[in-house]
């Protein structure tokens, strides 16, 4: 049996349609086979004013210990540092993780808004919103604190995506839940590293293409050949994320869609800010090289590799060979 | 006359914050107020960015109910732009709009609105469903075309 308080700050609550659509495990699942004990959520508990702020006191103060504390969008502070444009049962936000947070096992940020701010920390980050515990681009500290711990002495555990991928966040719960926070082996960026440890070009259908150096020629024509690499800003070959391996709805992927991986598993995500010409645009030096390289590589490597694929790349990989 | 001042916050079971206030007089209610006090200024944030940059930013706003948004920020750049929208593009934006709504209805009926339906107080207050079904349609259309 283990106890799960759910809060939800600077969010859309896209984490949580996400969570309720898990089927592997499903929610009822972790529920009824895991014994998961929902003490408090915001869209699915009935408790409602008084009833609720109770429970929320009671973990407050320590009266009560949860065992898993999960927060969903960012940690807002402003205006002026105060929070007070995030009120949740008349106090700011911040003020209930800094009081529940520290007391809970363990902490987990669902979302890049709860791992590191997301979209509302884009410049000028009007709310002053931050994530538990990294800041936009990656650097360690948010809102808690770089050293901050939980309970059981682990430091917050981010489950990042916009949103998340309902099966990462529900085995990551069932890991939780079945007391084997200890066991999860995280990265730099406290992402289990068994979700975000390959690539979102792992296992892309356009692999082939990406081989040959071959681009779609335009964004949305029906493109189920090419790769999104080269013009129209893909980062599967830099962004750690299952989705070519973990399909979304068991079925397809961005990439697979012919929608180019904007990197929402990273800190960076949006990529350039999302400042004019960033967006669905591959970003060039000197107008050819890329200017992010697949990871692990170095500019001039690749551009040998590049000019040497695509002068021997065969016909096949310039035609659409999906016949219908 | 007894007036009485209900605070409720938070009240679940919505997407996002949402606090309300009733005031109550006679056991009738009188006056409410709703607030919904959580900000991230995402217009604030869009202003001066890439035009395209809608397509990322507007479906967040919610995460119920994003296809809508992003649909909509599609439509904002199709009339900038003057682009033409070949028919089975609008197609595809409808069914896929259709897919957000098939989805969105269950889970608000049964995940977040249904459980409160268990609750004793509404015994008795939901109409029942007669059990012959003949009873249902009392009169035939009135025009039919062959
Ligand atoms: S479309 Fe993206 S993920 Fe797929 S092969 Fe090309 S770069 Fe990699
Ligand atoms: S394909 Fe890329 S942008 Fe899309 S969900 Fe996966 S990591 Fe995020």
């Amino acid at each position: 049996m283990a106890s799960v308080l759910w809060f939800q700050g600077g969010a859309c609550s896209g984490n949580t349609m996400s969570f309720i659509n898990a089927a592997e495990p499903s929610v009822v699942d972790l529920i009824v086979d895991f014994g998961l004990e929902v003490v408090y959520h915001p869209t699915l508990s009935m408790e409602l004013g008084k009833a609720a702020q109770d429970i929320f006191w009671s973990y407050a103060k320590g009266e009560k210990e949860c065992d898993i504390f999960v927060f969903e969008g960012t940690v807002i502070e402003g205006p002026n540092g105060t929070g007070r444009m995030d009120m949740f049962a008349e106090r700011p936000m911040k003020d209930w993780v800094s009081d529940i947070a520290p007391k809970a096992g363990v902490v987990v940020a669902i979302g890049d808004c709860a791992s590191w701010g997301g979209l509302p920390a884009v410049p000028p980050n009007p709310s002053e919103s931050r994530g538990l515990q990294f800041d936009r681009g990656g650097k360690k500290g948010g809102y808690l604190g770089p050293d901050f711990v939980s309970r059981l002495g682990l430091p917050v555990i981010n489950i990042p995506g916009c949103p998340a991928h309902p099966d990462w966040i529900s085995q990551i719960i069932v890991a939780l839940a079945a007391g084997r926070a200890k066991d999860l082996d995280l990265d730099e960026l406290h992402r289990p590293r068994t979700f975000f440890t390959t690539f979102t070009q792992t296992g892309c259908t356009r692999v082939q293409f990406y081989n040959y150096k071959q681009d779609p020629k335009s964004f949305g024509q029906g493109m189920r050949s090419g790769c999104l690499f080269y013009e129209f800003g893909c980062r599967g070959p830099m962004t750690h994320s299952p989705c070519n391996r973990i399909l979304w709805n068991r079925q397809s992927s961005k990439t697979r869609a012919g929608h180019p991986c904007t990197g929402c598993t990273e800190p960076g995500y949006p990529f350039g800010d999302l400042e004019l010409g960033t967006v669905f645009k591959t970003q060039k030096v000197a107008g050819v090289i890329p200017k992010d390289e697949p990871t692990g590589m170095d500019p001039a490597s690749y551009m040998a590799l590049a000019g040497l694929s695509r002068a021997v790349a065969p016909q096949w990989s310039k035609e659409d060979m999906f016949v219908v | 006359m007894a007036v009485m001042d209900l605070n409720v916050s938070p009240l679940g079971q919505v997407e996002g914050d949402l606090d309300v206030r009733v005031t109550i007089t006679d056991g009738v209610v009188t006056d409410a107020w709703t607030t919904a006090a959580m900000f991230r200024g995402f217009e604030i944030i869009l202003k001066g960015k890439d035009p395209q940059a809608g397509l990322i930013m507007t479906p967040r706003i919610c995460g119920i109910c994003g296809g809508s948004h992003l649909y909509k920020a599609c439509y904002a750049l199709d009339t900038a732009w003057a682009t033409y929208v070949p028919p089975n593009a609008t197609r595809v934006r409808n069914i896929a709009q259709a897919c957000e709504t098939l989805q969105s209805i269950p889970r608000w009926f049964y995940a977040i609105m249904g459980p409160d339906l268990t609750a004793a107080q509404y015994a008795g207050a939901l109409p029942t469903r007669k059990p012959h079904a003949a009873s249902r349609r009392t009169s035939a259309p009135a025009t039919r075309r062959a």
